[in-house]
């Protein structure tokens, strides 16, 4: 029987998926489909080796896909959260700015 | 032929990395018209590689074709049945591949 090398495979993985998503930020002006297409084929990668997209590379809506695009989503700062709506599929998304102190 | 390593960078590893992005020629095909068609790949699927040309954008079949690949500092020669699985699979799958190594055919 062979053995899978399962940390090999997930160094691959995570180099994958930043290779990916740094592609889809570079093309989402002139392709949006696209970059959304390089999304889900990281997203799929990060769920076949169970490996956590870094939250920096986090920029896109949780529900269709899409990366955030300053024409397509609205921002809005209330009761000290800042709040994304994606116009696309109107999914909110909201982040609570803490007191770093 | 290279000695293949599994090993990161190594040149074997061109089947477990991500092609989109990548320069490629399609070098050996069945179909005489498909021969030549260079460019950057934009998108992978199973059994395809849409690879953009000047000429617009060209699906080629991954089965029974061969490609010539600029991978890091190598120029490689991948025979398409080796890469012909779902793009998140050819992790798992090419390693295995590589490790059984009788399969794994790859030209300088």
């Amino acid at each position: 029987m062979l053995r899978r090398e399962k940390k090999l495979e997930r160094e691959l993985a995570e180099l994958r998926i930043k290779k990916l998503i740094e592609m889809s930020e570079k093309i989402k002006f002139e392709d949006y489909d696209l970059s959304r297409r390089y999304i889900i084929l990281a997203r799929k990668i990060a769920m076949k080796y169970r490996v956590k997209i870094p939250k920096e590379l986090r920029n896109f809506c949780k529900k269709c896909f899409y990366p955030y695009r300053h024409d397509r989503i609205r921002v809005r700062i209330k009761k000290s959260r800042v709040i994304i709506t994606c116009l696309n599929c109107g999914n909110v998304k909201r982040v609570p700015i803490r007191n770093r102190r | 032929m290279l000695k293949l390593k599994i090993k990161l960078g190594s040149p074997a590893m061109v089947i477990t990395d991500e092609w989109i992005g990548m320069e490629v020629e399609v070098v050996e095909s069945s179909n005489p018209c498909e021969i030549g068609i260079k460019g950057v790949v934009v998108d992978e699927t199973m059994r395809t590689l849409r690879i953009k040309t000047d000429r617009g954008v060209k699906v080629v079949e991954k089965k029974g074709r061969a490609f010539k690949v600029k991978y890091g500092r190598w120029l490689l020669k991948v025979r398409g049945d080796l890469i012909a699985f779902r793009p998140e699979d050819r992790i798992k799958k090419g390693i295995m591949l590589i490790k059984k190594s009788k399969l794994a055919k790859i030209d300088v």
